[in-house]
């Protein structure tokens, strides 16, 4: 990239650092609409804990898995992780200029046709608008979807929104890749396609990738290390396939299976 | 909240940010440009269509029919004030409800949210630029000649209103986060702004009504008198308010800026 050296600054070696970090969201009085109502006591008191507290430190290079079920807090972890949302208490501290986060339904404005969609996304990687669309072919091939590259985004089933956008942030030479539960939409033949340019991207280019997932087999596929969520605290960590073990063997509720007796 | 919190990234790349930051305004307000107009197969002939259909309403109703006579070439000063004042509404409700309508920008890296509500004025404004050639037509048809000696100093008249609204966009975009009421505020505001600045009426018309005062507090009344005085007239802007302007332009731009930048690390929260 032309204008994006590596801060040479920073040699802690890491990619993220989450020091003691706690976020909660507002649950607001009338409907969850912020309005004159919500400044009094009562529409403001509700608070919603998703991260309660969480010390963690992502290397550079290399992938790392979060796992944990739904409303874990996954997804609020890897926001924090790249400004998309601030911490209600402790630090984030983002060792890259340029995080790049890839999640399903943010970022997509339905009026734009996919090229111009994956030229923002190129765009808000760290490229520029030349550079974006001298890969313009690549990333239209990468996503397979064909002519409807050039028609709207709101025509696109969920699959073809996640092909176009992690197509565009495949060749943006993203260094620090975030990416939110998308793999899960994608079918089998874009999924490998995926996990094969995220490893060789890891391999030759050191980028480092968090992700998250519901399911152990893509994060014992990529991550070396892993990283347990529940209730917004780390429940384990450490070597992705020791993590897996565990979390695979508790993953189903036991409550859910009684009925089957 | 009390304690510390803080989300950082690594230092020594504020100037470089600052040019991603511009290149992405650029990209944003280009893309808008080319969904509104580009597309529409008048494409940019609409930016002319609806200050024209205002005029000739207005030429109608204002200057035959009520007989207002606001000085000079009526035409023309509607013109100009249809253009300046549209351009401010539309920049100021734009801007206000900026924050929701890029919702789909803000849950992206790579974007500073400070942007929207600049995005949204600079939207506003190459409307503006665009139309500004049927001054001159305008002024050639009716038999006027056109003030090149003055002409450059619309220029930096209009950088103030662009900073104007910029700033005011600031403080209302801030509020909007919080308070949905403020858009809809906002609507009737420049509503009323669009009667109270002398579009279709000049501050002579008021002279002696005790009203003379909607002048004095209305910022955009000098900017509107002073693009006339230079784009159209000939003569020189009232310096001295334009002064008062830049000072009220200053003060609210470092305001919203503030304000802004406080409700900006949390907005993906609220929109």
């Amino acid at each position: 990239m032309t204008e994006q050296p590596l801060p040479v600054h920073d040699d802690s070696g890491l990619a993220v650092e989450l020091i003691d970090v706690h976020k909660h969201y507002e649950r607001l009085a009338n409907g969850g609409i912020p309005s004159l109502r919500n400044l009094g006591r009562e529409g403001r008191k509700a608070e919603h804990w998703v991260i309660n507290g969480v010390n963690i430190s992502i290397p550079r290079g290399g992938a790392t898995g979060i796992v944990g079920l739904n409303g874990a807090g996954k997804s609020t972890l890897l926001r924090l992780m790249c400004g998309v949302t601030a911490p209600s208490r402790g630090q984030v501290i983002c060792h890259y200029a340029n995080p790049c986060l890839l999640a399903l339904g943010a970022g997509v404005p339905n009026v734009l046709t996919g090229r111009e969609y994956a030229t923002t996304l190129g765009i808000l990687a760290g490229l520029d608008k030349t550079e974006v669309l001298d890969r313009m072919d690549k990333i239209k091939e990468f996503s397979g979807i064909g002519g409807a590259f050039d028609q709207p985004v709101r025509t696109y089933s969920q699959g073809m929104r996640m092909r176009v956008g992690f197509a565009a942030v495949m060749h943006c030479d993203a260094e620090f890749l975030l990416i939110d539960e998308v793999l899960a939409v994608g079918d089998k033949d874009f999924k490998a396609k995926c996990m094969v340019t995220l490893q060789r991207l890891i391999a030759t280019t050191g980028t480092t990738v968090v992700f998250t997932s519901h399911s152990a087999a893509p994060v014992r596929k990529l991550c070396e290390q892993a990283l347990w969520i529940e209730g917004g605290l780390i429940k384990m960590d450490g070597d992705a396939d020791e993590v897996m073990d565990v979390y695979e063997d508790l993953d189903v509720n036991p409550d859910l299976l009684v009925n089957e007796d | 909240m009390t304690t510390t919190a803080s989300f950082t990234l690594p230092r020594g790349s504020s100037r470089q940010h600052f040019r991603r930051q511009m290149e992405i305004t650029r990209h944003l307000i280009g893309q808008r440009f080319d969904a509104q107009y580009r597309r529409a197969s008048l494409g940019v002939l609409w930016v002319w269509a609806e200050p024209m259909t205002r005029l000739v309403v207005f030429v109608l109703v204002f200057e035959k029919a009520l007989q207002i006579r606001p000085g000079g070439n009526a035409t023309i000063y509607l013109f100009v004030g249809i253009l300046f004042i549209r351009s401010a509404t539309q920049g100021l409700n734009m801007a206000t409800t900026s924050p929701m309508s890029n919702s789909a920008l803000i849950n992206l890296v790579g974007v500073d949210r400070r942007i929207f509500p600049v995005v949204a004025v600079g939207n506003a404004f190459v409307d503006l630029i665009l139309s500004i050639p049927v001054i001159f037509i305008l002024i050639i048809v009716q038999g006027e000649t056109i003030p090149f000696h003055t002409l450059p100093l619309s220029i930096p008249i209009m950088a103030l209103q662009f900073e104007l609204l910029v700033g005011a966009g600031f403080v209302l975009a801030a509020l909007n986060v919080r308070i949905r009421d403020v858009t809809l505020l906002v609507n009737t505001l420049t509503t009323m702004l669009f009667y109270l600045t002398p579009v279709f009426w000049s501050p002579e018309n008021i002279e002696g009504t005790g009203f003379e005062w909607i002048v004095d507090v209305n910022p955009l009344a000098p900017l509107l008198l002073s693009q006339r005085d230079v784009l159209a007239w000939g003569e020189m802007p009232d310096w001295g308010a334009l002064g008062i302007v830049f000072v009220i332009a200053t003060v609210l731009l470092i305001i919203g800026w503030k304000m802004y930048t406080r409700v900006s690390g949390t907005m993906a929260d609220h929109i």
